[in-house]
């Protein structure tokens, strides 16, 4: 965590670099402390001097959960100066157990780490696992561990009730672990992610929900007096506490719930809100048993949301990198005449280059003639870049992006990345293009894929068929939609299997995976399109796949492109 | 019979490759013509002069290969060097057994291009020589009588002129006559000489001791 609020400033202290990164650490980590243990103080309800949750604790399992246990000793340190500088004048807790506390708050913080590192997986609250673990820990053996010497100390100060004193402060210990950890991690975890994003829709809607939590807090625990408030109104959260669920998942249901612990606790303080009743220590019970209430079943929806967006992203990549894999395929196809493709301008280069040499050095050398190679030269070095060019565009791994795309432009690219296929085939390609047609929202890489595919589908169908061969590719506007088809000569399809095409793992091919056309469909229907085939009345196959037109905004800015989330596979 | 400059034809449907090719055999100092098909390059009539073909294997229309199973076949065919983007061996293989004088790879290296230009340029020569020593070897035996051809088989068989004179049924001496006038019309001066140009005579024509018997003559 320190880490990151570090690392700008060592490269320009010029020290030693570990070291310098340390001892910042240490500070920050000391400062932040202070600054929680503080917090803490200010919660503190008189005349009990005892908070209903307390987050510092939080920090150093954070700490220690984020960093590898050969850097913990930073950590420690810092705790013991943080924990100095918070008690050092404080009226209710001598710096002394202030200290011992820190020792075996370490110890527990050092204790629940390991164990979710050892049983929760990889990363900490990303799975129900990892959570679990964490709440088996914090419910009991870490706050017992935290809150011991303190509540030792308090009965050796004279408290009344020392059992039940214990357990509050264990209760104390707990909530605050149970709430903050998971908050502070996971934010500082993901603080780089988020920050390169920097998405302002996201920022707006965080601005919109903290406004939002705020004020029904403010309405829920602080605008009436004891008597006068309602206990319906503490379900009026709800619907924010599950909105945060749903977009923010675990980090946010803990910031959320740290906001409603503050305000219900202040609002107690001074005698506001429905927790006030008899006895301060019922009030701070009461505060305690509400969020507990509030926090374990919305921590556990939202880590679980958290998981299935995580299986659905991983799913989202997993379809990206087989449908890259698919064009890696469809590219393997067209290695042979690719390379003959590329080698062409190559032989040129070199012929051409020698007959320079040879001109340069016959006696009256013919400049006009080697300026005229040299213009050769370049013509041909341009083209063989031109197909690299083409290659690397189709061959780029990336996420989806949409864009407008002028469906005709796609289809004279492809033509021409298959041509020299389709010579070596003995096939002629025929485009028929429509003029004037719209514009289609799409990725420019993957229309590609699927076009490629179905022209070399065709060629392939016709591969056996004596005489001419004739591919021809056709663009129509139909309705509200843009239509692609590509009609072979082949022998066409059998009836039976004209709607098994597309499903995957089916192939008429003796060596194809089946994989192509399945693909084919889910990225036309990522595009919101369809796409099917029909046998054609005087022989051969037309595949058709058509692509709605882009709604044109006035304002839209054209060249706005943006990642998407589409599901690529059903 | 002067030879006119040998010709060397290259024929490739691209046009920047052949255009270079082109360049580079014209440095070196050949006369060289194009072509960007095979059909195109048929038409020419390409063997009434001497020369070689630079032809591309993958061409649309009829391949390098194809065209070469076709054109090799004419007997006033030119040599052939082929050009490939990428030379697979059973393809090289089949081209080289069909006669062809290289397989090039492109890009192709300026030493092994002329190399094997010239390589084709003198088997070309070699061979319009045969075909011309042929030919007058031909018209020489074409001079002939029917009985001097007659006598010739004999004599060429190693018979004596007694018994080719019976065989024959004509006295010695008209053999000896025979024989004279054949040894001017073929233009040797020697026995062992007459025997190695029977020997080159096409098959067709070589002289039989009973083919060319004709007892009225």
């Amino acid at each position: 965590m320190a880490k990151q609020d570090t690392k700008p400033s060592t490269g320009s202290l010029g020290l030693d670099s570990s070291a310098a990164r340390a001892v910042l650490t240490v500070l920050l980590f000391a400062g932040a402390f202070c600054v929680l243990q503080r917090l803490t103080f200010l919660l503190r309800v008189p005349p009990l001097h005892r908070a209903p949750f307390w987050t510092p604790g939080a920090l150093i399992v954070t700490a220690l959960l984020l960093e590898p246990p050969r850097r913990w000793w930073i950590y420690y340190i810092g705790l013991c100066l943080g924990v100095y500088a918070a008690f050092f004048n404080d009226s209710v807790i001598p710096v002394a157990a202030g200290m011992l506390a820190a020792q075996l708050g370490f110890g527990a913080a050092a204790l629940a780490a390991w164990a979710i590192r050892r049983f929760g997986g990889s990363l900490p609250f990303m799975s129900t696992t990892s959570l679990l673990v964490f709440v088996a820990f914090v419910i009991l053996p870490v706050p017992v561990m935290l809150a011991a010497p303190v509540d030792l100390v308090n009965v050796h100060f004279g408290a009344d009730d020392a059992w039940s004193f214990a357990v509050r402060s264990v209760l104390t210990g707990a909530l605050g672990l149970l709430i903050a950890t998971p908050a502070l991690t996971l934010t500082l975890a993901n603080a780089g992610v988020w920050l390169g994003k920097r998405s302002w829709s996201r920022i707006a809607e965080i601005g919109c929900l903290a406004a939002g939590l705020v004020t029904v807090g403010h309405f829920v625990f602080g605008r009436f007096a004891a008597e006068e408030s309602l206990l319906a109104l503490l379900y009026a959260p709800l619907p924010l506490l599950l909105w945060v669920a749903m977009r923010f998942e675990l980090a946010g249901v803990g910031w959320a719930l740290l906001v409603f612990g503050f305000q219900s606790t202040w609002n107690v303080m001074h005698g506001r809100g429905p927790f006030v009743s008899q006895s301060p220590e019922e009030n701070i019970l009461q505060v305690q048993l509400f969020l507990l209430a509030i926090s374990l079943p919305l921590m556990f929806l939202a880590v679980m949301i958290q998981e299935r967006r995580h299986a659905s992203s991983a799913l989202y990549e997993t379809q990206l990198r087989l449908s890259h894999a698919a064009r890696l395929a469809i590219v393997g196809e067209l290695t042979a005449s690719i390379a003959h493709e590329i080698n062409q301008p190559l032989g040129a280069i070199l012929s051409n280059a020698d007959a320079a040499e040879m001109l340069l050095d016959s006696a009256p050398a013919s400049l006009p003639e080697v300026r005229q190679i040299l213009n050769d030269i370049r013509k041909d070095d341009l083209r063989a870049s031109e197909v690299i060019r083409r290659l690397r565009a189709l061959l780029r791994k990336r996420e989806m992006e949409l864009e407008s795309v002028d469906l005709n432009e796609i289809v004279l690219e492809v033509v021409a990345l298959t041509g020299p296929e389709s010579r070596r085939r003995g096939i002629t390609i025929e485009t028929e293009l429509a003029a004037n047609l719209p514009l289609v929202r799409g990725d420019n890489v993957h229309l590609q894929q699927i076009l490629l595919n179905l022209l070399l589908n065709g060629m392939e169908a016709m591969a056996d068929v004596p005489g001419a061969k004739t591919l021809s590719v056709r663009t129509a506007l139909n309705g509200t939609s843009v239509e692609i088809a590509v009609m072979d000569l082949g022998s066409g399809i059998g009836p039976d299997r004209l709607t098994q095409l597309f499903a995957p793992f089916f192939s008429t091919k003796n060596n194809g995976l089946g994989l192509g056309l399945s693909i084919a469909r889910s990225l036309v229907e990522a595009h919101g399109g369809r796409i099917w085939a029909d046998n054609n009345p005087d022989g051969g196959a037309t595949f058709r796949f058509t692509l709605p037109v882009e709604v044109q905004l006035p304002t839209q800015d054209s060249s706005d492109t943006r990642t998407t989330s589409l599901e690529l596979i059903q | 019979m002067t030879e006119p400059t040998p010709i060397v034809h290259v024929v490739d449907d691209d046009d920047s490759l052949r255009t270079a090719v082109m360049r580079l055999l014209r440095a070196a100092g050949y006369e060289v013509r194009g072509y960007s098909c095979a059909g195109e390059f048929l038409l020419a009539k390409p063997g009434q002069t001497s020369g070689c073909v630079v032809l591309d294997v993958r061409m649309p229309g009829p391949s390098g290969l194809e065209l070469h199973a076709a054109y090799g076949k004419q007997h006033d065919a030119l040599p052939i060097i082929f050009l490939t983007g990428h030379g697979d061996i059973p393809m090289s293989v089949r081209a080289i057994k069909a006669g062809a004088v290289d397989f090039l790879t492109k890009p192709v290296q300026r030493k092994a291009l002329l190399t094997a230009v010239q390589t084709a340029l003198v088997r070309d020569a070699e061979k319009r020589a045969a075909q011309h020593r042929a030919r007058t070897l031909q018209s020489r035996y074409e001079n002939l009588t029917r009985r001097e051809q007659a006598v010739l088989a004999h004599v060429v068989a190693g018979k004596l002129n007694k018994q080719i004179a019976t065989k024959l049924e004509i006295s010695e001496r008209t053999v000896k006559a025979h024989r004279a006038k054949v040894m001017e019309k073929m233009q040797v001066t020697s026995l062992a000489e007459l025997v190695l140009l029977a020997e080159q005579l096409p098959k067709s024509t070589q002289p039989t001791e009973h083919g060319t018997l004709d007892p009225i003559d």
